[in-house]
């Protein structure tokens, strides 16, 4: 199943914040905390799972199943068997899934329910005019089978109140949870927990403030680590290894300039001069009274063959430290000495 | 991580199988034999014996040899069932303490998840010896007939030997797995499954990486063991009609003539005729020796097995019922079971669904496969067939009149979860009573009780104004949760209906421990 036929739904309320999305929270994890997850499934499904679950209500059967309302009985068996294959519980069992296990579980149920309706042409028609009538509000409750809702609005409406209420009950005990977390200081988990009380109700405002509070905590806190990892890595000449860290900091302490400045000389170290040139203007930009920020220019306009751009940069370091071995060094060599008169 | 097996634990018959580099294997016991008798007996000594070394001695020690025990599971010792094994069996039946059917052997009285435990234990110890390693994980097989208790049931007999039960799965979907394993091509399947001592039809559809059950059905008594109990019923009534003597009373004799009519009947699938000999059968008032020999024809077998044989007819037509579908809408058709090796059913088979059955499974074999494949699926995360499965049995409560009221029809795919609005029967009712039922009958009698529980704290209406919602769930381990609510003042009551066995969880721990590290099959 292409990423399209994915029941992802949502709009701008999706909590996925740019910088703590699936593949960082993946490696941030991996390179952090090691193993100790209560989820052992990949940060890319739990984001699918969470944003179906959340949409699940409102979806109609034919969403659920991700086919078109033309579809024909062997497309809707096809989009079953795709679905089973996502979302069927069994396929985790040796995992420890943590509250995925309720998630996928709820979804599945009304995977099943609308395979039930669509595969058979009775309740499909049945179906189809429902749905027709209650465009584009959403279509009705959870189970066609209980004849009660079709025949009484009143027992519909008290259905949905209550699914509602059991939606923010659920909620609420996400959102302790998540304060629990929090106090501990474990923002990763606290976050999770937030994100889940959306899925159940979205609506909350509370749950918005405090993921609107703890998303850049989290982020610093995470950028925290990876800049003294970034430090080590650098200190150490594993540039590669560190390029990704340094990227990923950047994102998330995008006013960082002494993160950029070793943005810069990492990316000039794995080749990507261009890269390197625009995060080390941005360094210069965010603090321009740093001699190691010029000096970081000044090489990498001498690797580009640069070098009246370098000879400026160097100059500008020397001028905030003059002391600097490197930088007089480099002023004092033969491809430097011939801008000297130049300047002046 | 230790391996994993799967355990078709049959009437007549238990295989294991494991999988080896995503191949399944079938692990041949001591002796070299794939399938493993689903017999436990005692010597005049005191020493167990389990599987081919007590079918050995079953003819010289009948009492003390049980087989077939699968057919007592979950079955009350009043009921017809039982009243029938009471006649039919050898050894002892007692009733346990809650009218449960439990089997004495020597002066010790076992209960039923015992002595399947005890088979379950020596196909444990089958693989164990095989992989050199210990087993402590299973999926095991079932008719998918079984209802709540017996599944209960087979669950405890895996605690006591040892192993913890991933799951409980359906014998014809398990040979369906097996089936279906390499196959992409997207395909309607039949399995007809005829065991030892149930039926069971099932009809799925295997798609690529899935295999979903559409609707199964059967008779958890309906067998080969019947067909054998027609022709030991017409040998007896042979040497009577010859000799004047009756062997009823006989356990030794019976249990000579069982043997010769099994053997007599799968003669019968090869050859036109065969002859049942039995030297020394009785002895008659003056003590002169009495010797049975008839000689049986496939015509006369057929005959006799006619009537249980065409049960099987009316069965496969409920469950294409059931899933909406025509004989000609299956494409394919798996025999499972010894007993279809049976010419006749091989051609009711034909003419029902307009097709020759599919030659290339072993019918012995292909339901321990199946599970293996499971449990492999399951517990070591290997890409195999994912199973959708069925509820076998609807699930619903009882309503006023003694009435059933279904909530989730059987054949309805799990995890799932349906409600139904209810009312009250008297003015100001204040409180409901919930009972929990299993069963496809309209009467609330004729289905198993489930559990059941009270709803308090309803608003005092007019009859028939309150609206109770219940609600059924039933997550992927086949455990049902009910509750009620009522809508008008939100108050709500529920209950995780646990399956009931035959034996309290603290027995299941003793028992255990008891048979922890006995050393049953004392080979040599």
């Amino acid at each position: 199943m292409g990423s399209d036929s994915h029941p992802d739904n949502d709009g701008p309320t999706d909590p996925e914040v740019e910088g703590t999305s699936g593949k960082a929270e993946a490696e941030t994890a991996a390179a952090t905390s090691g193993a100790d997850r209560p989820d052992e499934i990949p940060p890319e499904l739990q984001a699918e799972i969470r944003s179906f679950a959340r949409g699940l209500l409102e979806m109609s059967y034919y969403e659920v199943l991700g086919v078109e309302r033309d579809a024909d009985e062997a497309a809707i068996r096809q989009a079953f068997f795709e679905r089973s294959k996502r979302y069927h519980p069994d396929r985790y069992f040796s995992k420890q899934l943590g509250v995925y296990q309720e998630l996928l579980t709820e979804i599945y149920k009304r995977v099943v329910v609308a395979h039930e309706v669509l595969r058979d042409s009775r309740l499909r028609d049945d179906y189809d005019k429902r749905l027709d009538a209650s465009r584009p509000a959403a279509p009705a409750g959870p189970s066609l089978r209980s004849r009660g809702s079709l025949r009484s609005p009143k027992v519909a409406l008290l259905r949905l109140t209550q699914q509602l209420e059991s939606g923010r009950r659920k909620a609420r005990q996400h959102f302790e949870e998540a304060r629990l977390h929090e106090k501990r200081g474990d923002l990763d988990r606290a976050i999770k927990c937030l994100r889940l009380a959306m899925t159940f109700d979205a609506r909350d405002q509370t749950y918005h403030d405090m993921l609107a509070e703890l998303l850049p905590r989290l982020n610093s806190e995470r950028a925290d680590q990876l800049r003294r990892k970034v430090q080590i890595l650098v200190e150490r000449g594993e540039f590669e290894t560190a390029l990704p860290y340094a990227e990923e900091a950047v994102k998330l302490l995008p006013a960082d300039a002494q993160l950029a400045d070793h943005h810069a000389l990492i990316s000039l170290e794995v080749g990507d001069t261009e890269q390197a040139l625009e995060r080390a203007k941005s360094a210069i930009s965010l603090e321009d009274e740093n001699a190691e920020f010029r000096k970081t220019l000044g090489r990498i306009y001498k690797t580009m063959n640069e070098p009246g751009q370098a000879h400026k940069a160097y100059q500008r370091a020397w001028e905030l430290d003059p002391l600097d071995p490197e930088t007089k060094a480099e002023l004092a060599s033969p491809w430097a000495l011939k801008y000297v008169g130049a300047r002046k | 991580m230790s391996r994993v097996i799967g355990i078709d634990l049959g009437t007549t018959n238990s295989c294991v199988a494991i999988i080896e580099d995503g191949q399944p294997v079938v692990v041949p016991n001591t002796g070299g034999y794939k399938t493993t008798p689903s017999m436990f007996a005692v010597t005049e000594d005191g020493k167990r014996l389990v599987g081919h070394l007590a079918k050995r001695q079953a003819i010289t020690n009948a009492q003390n040899t049980v087989y077939a025990a699968k057919r007592l599971i979950g079955r009350d010792f009043d009921s017809a069932e039982v009243e029938k094994a009471v006649s039919l069996l050898p050894y002892g039946l007692v009733a346990g303490p809650n009218n449960d059917t439990r089997i004495k052997v020597l002066d010790r009285i076992y209960t039923i998840p015992e002595v399947s435990g005890i088979v379950l234990r020596e196909m444990k110890r089958v693989a164990e010896e095989y992989l050199g390693e210990t087993v402590h994980e299973a999926v095991i097989t079932v008719p998918a007939h079984f209802n709540d208790a017996q599944r209960q049931t087979t669950r405890d007999a895996g605690r006591i030997a040892g192993l913890e039960v991933l799951r409980i799965i359906n014998e014809p979907t398990a040979a369906a797995l097996a089936y279906g394993l390499n196959r992409t091509t997207s395909e309607t399947l039949a399995v007809y499954d005829l065991g030892g001592g149930t039926f069971d039809i099932s009809i799925l559809q295997i798609g690529d990486g899935v295999i979903e059950v559409r609707a199964t059905g059967g008779d958890t008594n309906l067998g080969g063991e019947d067909f054998d109990h027609v022709i030991v019923e017409h040998l007896l009534q042979k040497f009577e009609e010859q000799e004047g003597i009756s062997l009823r009373e006989e356990s030794m004799a019976l249990q000579r003539l069982k043997d010769a009519a099994e053997k007599t009947k799968c003669d019968l699938s090869e050859v036109r005729s065969s002859e049942v000999n039995l030297p020394f059968i009785a002895a008659d008032a003056e003590g002169q020796a009495l010797h049975l020999s008839v000689v049986l024809e496939r015509e006369l077998l057929e005959e006799l097995v006619k009537p249980p044989l065409e049960r099987t007819r009316g069965l496969c037509q409920q469950v294409l019922q059931d899933a909406n579908l025509e004989p000609s809408d299956v494409e394919q058709v798996l025999l499972v079971g010894g007993q279809t090796r049976m010419p006749l059913c091989q051609k009711l088979v034909g003419e029902f669904f307009g097709k020759m059955p599919h030659k290339g499974v072993n019918p012995d074999e292909v339901v321990a496969i199946g599970a293996a494949l499971q449990a492999s699926m399951l517990a070591e995360d290997q890409a195999g067939p994912l199973l959708v499965d069925v509820t076998p049995l609807s699930l619903g409560i009882a309503t006023v009149g003694g009435h059933a009221a279904r909530i989730i029809e059987r054949n309805t795919t799990v995890p799932t979860a349906r409600r139904e609005i209810f009312t009250t029967t008297r003015d100001n009712q204040r409180a409901v009573k919930i009972r929990v039922l299993q069963g496809d009958s309209d009467k609330a009698n004729e289905n198993d009780l489930l559990g059941e529980f009270i709803l308090t704290g309803v608003r005092a209406a007019p009859k028939g104004e309150p609206e109770i919602e219940v609600t059924f769930d039933i997550d992927a381990n086949g455990i049902v949760s009910v509750s009620a609510k009522d809508l008008a003042t939100n108050q709500e009551q529920s209950i995780q209906v646990n399956p009931r066995g035959t034996l309290t969880p603290e027995e299941v721990e003793k028992l255990t421990e008891d048979y922890s590290g006995d050393e049953l099959a004392a080979r040599g």
